[in-house]
């Protein structure tokens, strides 16, 4: 163990040249072009130093897409935890056939993206989708899921609140399972009502796995593409088009790679400051 | 009296007990109710899918839906497809990370935390925004629209969890067998090969099982790096059809069901071993 020191770095070798080749060097091509111009029709990428930037900061549209992506992410992170702690809280109790459930739970998460599109987009479908059905037979009237700007944004955080909830159930149930049950019990015998036990037990030993969980569903729910493009495509006149989507268009539909790096780095910097600092604090905590 | 004292609190009991049920019952049908109302129309024919009035289960199941995909559409290359870039994503994957991952279990590595933290850094990185210098970089190369282009970008999302679920597995090991292996002379590969792999096969198989339904669905990478339809993948492929001003429903509806099935199949085989794995540290974006 203490000779062959080098053998363990020998062994890490692959995994930092995988890092170093499929994320570093991705990155820094990303910031070094984020201050080149380079359009459809151009062969070698032109200097424009802080131009994009500057027409980004003035571009209403990117303003309008970065708030889309931190409404939608408040929205539907507000949404997965609040289920995903819900059904983690029911699923901790013990029932007949709890592991079957257990394993039944992760189905949404491991949907792809494009079936779960498809199969909501057929149950929401005005004319032929199931829930219309029952609509128009209780109201008279049928509702277009995704013609509103505001009706579709909140399709699309119920939809990410599906298919997303279970990494926040798995990951509070599992930290629920440490909770040694004499736990309960006394505070039981102490007369603490469920509603006490809660707040004062469960509450204390979920907080870091709580706000890890926060973090991480936050901003993976502020960079999501794949949901938004595929049910909105950007939404009903692009109220729906986050900031990838955005990126998206302006990187592959109007094929401006230069301004899509410029994207790339202004997204990605200030998320990444974030994380490191919340990690921080939630290191010092653990 | 005391049947009086009894009864209540039984019953007490009993509708505590409904309750339960009842909200598991909730949660199995908000679960399940999209995926198998998709599998239940799959099988319905066009008459029945789009009457005015739905059922859940039709008389005459017909699988043309599923006929005319196989048939007309190019499914069955987009298929093949992601089966390459799957599996090669899977080999690349797990190569990498089992290395790794024993390496952060059995050795003194400096900063051995950061380097585990750097893995849920990487996450903090949107696909989009990776994807428009990977994009760039695989022009240049020539490696844009080819497997191993994907591969390599499926690679990136897939090498940060299975390390740190792999670390997980072989932490669960015991450092006697090996001591007592290397005591007795034998050489540190062959003790890889030969102890550490099969007893750390649950945890390689639960890795190569997230890696694999990872590159299987990933929609992002493959719609920005495969562009042609001889080389895309199943997501995209499907996506074309379901995103159309005008669906044809039956196709896309036994499409949606074509393309989970590998994936179901897939994961009642390794059933047991997944939920432990994912609760501690895997992660997917």
């Amino acid at each position: 163990m203490r000779s062959d020191r080098w053998l363990g770095y020998a062994l890490l070798l692959p995994y930092f040249v995988a890092l170093g080749g499929l994320f570093g060097y991705p990155m820094l091509y990303a910031f070094q072009h984020a201050f080149y111009a380079k359009g459809p029709f151009d062969v070698n990428p032109t200097y424009v130093g802080l131009d994009n930037f500057f027409y980004f900061f003035q571009s209403p549209a990117f303003w309008h897409s970065l708030r889309t992506s931190v409404v939608f992410a408040c929205g539907s992170v507000a949404l997965q935890m609040v289920i995903g702690t819900g059904i983690g809280l029911l699923l901790n109790q013990a029932f007949r056939g709890r592991s079957a459930v257990r394993g039944f739970l992760l189905f949404p998460y491991m949907v792809p993206i494009v079936v779960t599109a498809i199969a909501w987009k057929w149950l929401l479908d005005p004319r032929y989708g199931l829930f219309n059905y029952y609509v128009s037979v209780m109201a008279k009237e049928r509702i277009s899921f995704f013609s509103s700007p505001l009706l579709a944004m909140i399709t699309l955080m119920i939809i990410s609140g599906w298919q997303f909830f279970p990494f926040v159930t798995i990951n509070v149930l599992a930290r629920l399972q440490v909770i040694p049950t004499e736990v309960y019990e006394a505070a039981k015998v102490d007369g603490a009502s469920a509603f006490q036990r809660f707040i004062y037990i469960i509450i204390p030993y979920l907080k870091y796995v709580f706000f890890l969980v926060l973090l991480l569903r936050g901003i993976w729910m502020f960079n999501k593409f794949d949901i938004v493009w595929l049910l909105t495509g950007g939404g009903p006149a692009k109220a729906t088009r986050n900031l990838p989507v955005f990126t998206y268009e302006v990187a592959f539909k109007e094929f401006q790679l230069g301004k899509g790096s410029t994207l790339a780095v202004v997204t990605v910097i200030p998320l990444a400051l974030v994380s490191f600092f919340y990690i921080k604090y939630l290191l010092k905590e653990e | 009296m005391i049947d009086k004292i009894l009864s209540g609190y039984k019953l007490q009991q009993f509708l505590k007990g409904c309750r339960l049920y009842l909200s598991i019952a909730a949660v199995v049908v908000i679960i399940g109710l999209p995926l198998f109302w998709l599998a239940a129309c799959s099988v319905k024919p066009p008459n029945t899918l789009f009457s005015k009035i739905p059922t859940f289960l039709t008389q005459n199941p017909t699988f043309e839906h599923y006929a005319y995909v196989m048939k007309d559409t190019d499914f069955l290359v987009w298929f093949r497809n992601s089966f390459i870039v799957g599996i090669g994503s899977v080999a690349l994957t797990v190569s990498i990370a089992t290395l790794a991952g024993y390496s952060l279990t059995r050795f003194k590595i400096y900063k051995k935390n950061l380097i585990l933290y750097s893995a849920l850094v990487t996450y903090m990185v949107p696909q989009m925004m990776l994807g428009v210098p990977f994009f760039m970089i695989e022009s240049a190369y020539g490696l844009a629209n080819t497997y191993l282009g994907l591969i390599l970008a499926h690679t990136t999302i897939c090498l940060p969890f299975t390390v740190i679920l792999l670390r997980h597995f072989f932490r669960t090991i015991p450092i006697d067998i090996e001591e007592a292996a290397l005591v007795d002379g034998a050489g540190r590969g062959i003790i890889f090969y030969k102890i550490i792999l099969p007893l750390a096969r649950p945890g390689i198989i639960a890795a190569a099982t997230f890696s694999f339904a990872t590159s299987w669905n990933n929609y992002t990478y493959s719609l920005l790096l495969m562009k042609s339809t001889s080389k895309m993948t199943l997501p995209v492929g499907a996506a074309i059809w379901a995103t159309r001003d005008w669906i044809m429903w039956g196709k896309v509806i036994a499409m949606g069901v074509a393309i989970i099935i590998p994936i179901i199949v897939i994961f009642s085989f390794v059933q047991k071993h997944l939920i432990s794995g994912l609760a501690a540290g895997g992660v997917k974006g």
